[in-house]
Parts: structure tokens; C-alpha cells; sequence
């Protein structure tokens, strides 16, 4: 650890390679946007990791402590691309550049269908639901990183799930 | 993890009561526990979520450009002159747009001989006085007043030139030079650096592209006689659209693809106004084209350059259009394209993200030396 705060590349490299498809995931499901804000909020993400390194002390693991780094970035970061696309708007670019993301994440049917629905839910929800389903990160470590006692973490899965169940539902009636 | 929880307490939780929280969290790590106490349809959708863990990394972002950018990041020293010089670049860009809208409020701005209408681009003055020259890069229409003796007025476009006889002319230009000029009324000179002046009438236009071609190239004189009588040793001027009785043949202009690739490279030269100008004329010739959405995104990005180049603090929404266009490309084999529309998302990367993408690009030996050298300008920052 004293390796990666100092910013030795080795020990960059390895817990990067370690980590970041688990952040480019968590940073793609809570809505950064398409490819370029995905990589930029990742590398982001890695690079405030390693300047905040020295405040690590451990209270969760190393992948906890990151993906909390990811969810104030992201946070930033959709916050910045609000006031951006409303520019955008302004500018007539809204709508192609909307409809060339969509088809980023297009390819695969399903998963877009669940990544809209994702998308629809409340952020704590949507948060909780990642975390926990999604990644399949334990318990304890959301319960940590959300800073909500376990049951109030169960309870926005518990809603979430019935909020996905719900809009999947009615964008298959015809 | 904790021992599972009773048959009966399960029971209770299915129907709706309160998990404490050493419960709650055995219900979030136990699949078994959970798919008791979870709702109809709860485990398809729990397996659908954990799918979503398998999807390829690939789709959503690039693990090796990231990685080598955050490397990049932590070896670069850090750059206070960089962030005052990037202040400043803003406090430019802003002052340059507000000359380019000036530009196109002010009819009259910069020229004093000449009313400029229909800018699209930049109109810049380079001398006063009697010898008037003005800069174009882009387009736009100059009503020329009377000239007295000894009073000229001249428009550069790169090394060519346009000189007034007293008239109403429209420009089109990018980096290299002249695209295209179109006189309405009076008399123009065109002195292309590329091949012979030609003198054009009411109506009458010259277009780089036919000038250039091997029929014209081969004829060359200095000076030209009036453009209708387009005898040997002149350069025929062509015919502007809509032809009145000029008695030119009318000679077809460029198709929608020929303007696409024009649009292409004048917003590889970085002229935002011309591309814009050039891709709309594409799309418009030809709007169910294949190639029209490419052209759409491209004319889109470039308007947005152009009317607010950097004053934007991100245009990664932009970068997405190009990485889906450069996506398309791929699939359709059309290596080319796809490299330029890499070009184009790492133009509009202005973040971190933006190094690593123009480092991943200084190699390509498929792009030209000037947008090589751009990339290895933007890996090195």
C-alpha cells in the first residue's frame, strides 16, 4: 500500500488490473454515461486513490475503499454532465450524441433492457442494488460504504427489486 | 457468514415483516435464505443482475487506454504553468467566439469596403486602407461597394486569394486554401496557388476540385479574358447554381460523398465552419445515404466546435457519437473511416481520457503526418 500511495506504477498497475473492471462496472451501472466518461471516472477514480492513499486505514477492504471513491466520482461526474447536456441541448447535438450512446450499449438486448430499468430507479436503490446483486459485494462492506445499517441496505434491495420487477413488466405489455 | 435463518422467521419476513440487521445482512449474502423470503420472479431477476457482472468490460469501457493514461497521470510533474496557460486558452477561445459571433452580427465587421453576410467560420482583417485584404477560413457572401481608383479589396483563403472588381461573391474555404467562390454580381479574380487565375463573370463560379483536374491543370494562363469567351489557353470558370445564360456548360457539382469527404477534411484541418457548411450540403443532397448519419454526427460536433470551441468543460457526449461512428466503421471493414472517427472522440475527449486516446493514435501509420504529429501533441500533454 505504501508502494501504491507513493505512486510506484508497479504497484498501480497491480491493483488497478485488480479492480477496475469491478469500478468501470459500478461506475457504468450508476450512470456515468458511454465510454469516455466510464474511463474518465475510472481514471479518476485511481488517480485520487492514489493521492488519498495515506488516509487508508483499512476500516474496509481495498475494493470496498475504491468502489467508495468511485460513487463520489461518479456522483461529480453525472452532476458536471447534467449542466453539460443542458449546453448540449442548446447546441442541436443532443440527440445524435444520445442516440450514438444508446447504441454503445445496445448490443446486447437484455442487459440494455435492465440497464434502462436501472437507470429509472432512485439512487439509493439503484446504489444498493449494485453493490449487493450486481457485484455480489458482502453485506458488511455495502452496509460500510453506503454508511446504512444492513436492514435499511436489505430493505432499498428489497424495494428495487420490485421497482425492476415492475418496469420490466410494463415495458413488455404491449 | 452467519447460520441460516429458521423455516418460521423466514416465513414471517416473506410476509412482509422487518429483517434486524444481522439478519438483513445473512438475507444479502445468503442466495438460499433470500430466494425464501424473495418475491415471485425475484430469482430470474437475480440471476439477470448477476449476468450483468459477466458482461464484457470491453462494452463499456478500455482497460489498457485507462490504465496507460493513469499511469501517464501519476509520471507527468505537476503543471501549475499548465493550468494558468489553460485559464488563458479559455479566456482566448471565449474572446474567439465572441469575435466570430461579432463576425456574424456585424454585416459590416471587418471589412470597411465590404457588407460580409452568411459567415460561416471567421472573417478576419489583415490590412486597412486602400488595399484592403481580409482572412476567411469557412464561408461567406461580400457585397463589395464601388471601388474608386486605386482602392482594392482582396479575400485570403491559406496562400490563394480573391481579388474584387466590384461585386457580390461568395467564398467557401479551409486551411489549404479556396474550396469554392461564387459571384452573384460584378467581376472577381481568382488567384489560386495551386493552378492558373481565372476571371469570373455574373454567375459564374471556380470550384478547387475541377480546377485541379488533369483537363483544366493543363491549360495555363496568368490572366484571363472575360469567362464566357473561354478560349484556348483559358481556365474555364463554371457555372454557379442556379445558371443564368452564361452559355457555359453546366458542369455537375461535387456528389454528396465527394462533400462529405471535403466536410471530413476541413474538420481534420480543424475548420469547423467549412465542415459544417460542406457536411450540411452532403446531407442535404443525399439525406437517406449511408453515409448521412456519419455526416449528421460530424456536422453536429462541428457546430459545436465552432460555436463554443473548449468554452465547453467537457464534450465527452460528443466522443460517444464518434466512438459508435468509428464502432460502425469497423463492422463495415471501413478501416479508414474508423481511424478517423478515433481522431474525432479524441478531439472530444477533454478529459484525462483524452491523452491516452491520442497516444493509442500517434502510432497509426494510416493517418496523415499532420494528424499524426496532433496526436503525438496530445499524448505528450
Amino acid at each position: 500500500m505504501r508502494a501504491f500511495a507513493a505512486g510506484d506504477p508497479t504497484a498501480v498497475s497491480t491493483v488497478y488490473r485488480q479492480h477496475a473492471d469491478l469500478i468501470a462496472r459500478v461506475v457504468a451501472h450508476f450512470g456515468a454515461g458511454g465510454a469516455a466518461d466510464v474511463e474518465d471516472v475510472v481514471q479518476v477514480t485511481f488517480l485520487e486513490a492514489v493521492r488519498s492513499a495515506s488516509r487508508f486505514k483499512g476500516q474496509t477492504s481495498l475494493r470496498g475503499w475504491l468502489v467508495s471513491i468511485a460513487l463520489n466520482q461518479t456522483r461529480m461526474h453525472r452532476r458536471r454532465e447534467g449542466r453539460l447536456r443542458k449546453r448540449m441541448i442548446l447546441f442541436g447535438a443532443e440527440e445524435q450524441a444520445q442516440s450514438a450512446a444508446d447504441e454503445v450499449h445496445m448490443a446486447d438486448e437484455d442487459v440494455a433492457r435492465l440497464r434502462a430499468a436501472l437507470a429509472k430507479l432512485p439512487e439509493l436503490q439503484r446504489e444498493a442494488i449494485v453493490l449487493c446483486e450486481i457485484e455480489g459485494l458482502p453485506a458488511k462492506e455495502v452496509s460500510v460504504l453506503l454508511g446504512a445499517p444492513a436492514a435499511t441496505i436489505w430493505r432499498r434491495v428489497h424495494d428495487a427489486k420490485k421497482s425492476l420487477r415492475r418496469l420490466l413488466s410494463t415495458e413488455e405489455e404491449p | 457468514m452467519s447460520a441460516h435463518l429458521e423455516s418460521q422467521r423466514l416465513t414471517h419476513l416473506f410476509e412482509g415483516a422487518d429483517p434486524t440487521d444481522e439478519e438483513a445482512e445473512h438475507l444479502l449474502d445468503c442466495a438460499r435464505c433470500a430466494s425464501q423470503v424473495d418475491a415471485e420472479g425475484d430469482a430470474a431477476l437475480a440471476a439477470s443482475l448477476r449476468a450483468m457482472r459477466d458482461t464484457p468490460t470491453t462494452m463499456i469501457y478500455d482497460r489498457g487506454r485507462t490504465e496507460t493514461a493513469v499511469l501517464a497521470e501519476l509520471r507527468a510533474p505537476k503543471r501549475r504553468f499548465a493550468r494558468v496557460l489553460a485559464v488563458v486558452s479559455v479566456v482566448a477561445m471565449a474572446a474567439s467566439v465572441a469575435l466570430v459571433l461579432r463576425a456574424r452580427q456585424s454585416p459590416t465587421s471587418p471589412a470597411s469596403h465590404a457588407t460580409i453576410e452568411g459567415t460561416v467560420g471567421q472573417v478576419a482583417a489583415v490590412q486597412a486602407g486602400p488595399d484592403e485584404v481580409v482572412a476567411l477560413t469557412g464561408q461567406a457572401t461580400f457585397r463589395v461597394t464601388h471601388l474608386q481608383p486605386g482602392q482594392r479589396f482582396r479575400v485570403r483563403a491559406g496562400r490563394d486569394e480573391v481579388e474584387v472588381r466590384g461585386t457580390q461573391f461568395r467564398v467557401d474555404s479551409d486551411a489549404s486554401g479556396l474550396i469554392a467562390v461564387t459571384v452573384q454580381e460584378g467581376r472577381v479574380e481568382v488567384r489560386p496557388a495551386c493552378c492558373a487565375a481565372v476571371l469570373l463573370g455574373p454567375s459564374e463560379g471556380w470550384d478547387r476540385e475541377r480546377a485541379q483536374a488533369p483537363a483544366a491543370s493543363a491549360t495555363a494562363p496568368t490572366t484571363a479574358p472575360e469567362p464566357s469567351a473561354g478560349g484556348p489557353g483559358v481556365v474555364a470558370p463554371t457555372p454557379a447554381t442556379p445558371v443564368p445564360n452564361t452559355g457555359a456548360p453546366a458542369v455537375p457539382g461535387p456528389t454528396g460523398i465527394e462533400l462529405v469527404a471535403q466536410g471530413t477534411a476541413a474538420f481534420d484541418a480543424g475548420n469547423y465552419g467549412a465542415a459544417q457548411v460542406l457536411l450540411a450540403r452532403a446531407i442535404t443532397s443525399e439525406p437517406t445515404a449511408a453515409w448521412a448519419r456519419d455526416a449528421r454526427t460530424l456536422s453536429g460536433a462541428s457546430q459545436v466546435l465552432m460555436t463554443a470551441p473548449d468554452a465547453i468543460p467537457g464534450l465527452s457526449v460528443s466522443a460517444e457519437a464518434f466512438d459508435a461512428a468509428a464502432k460502425r466503421a469497423q463492422r463495415s471493414g471501413d478501416a479508414r473511416r474508423a481511424t478517423m472517427a478515433r481522431v474525432g472522440a479524441a478531439r472530444h475527449v477533454s478529459g484525462r481520457a483524452a491523452s491516452a486516446r491520442w497516444c493509442a493514435l500517434a502510432g497509426d501509420p494510416s493517418l496523415s503526418a499532420a494528424l499524426r504529429a496532433e496526436a503525438e501533441r496530445g499524448c505528450a500533454r
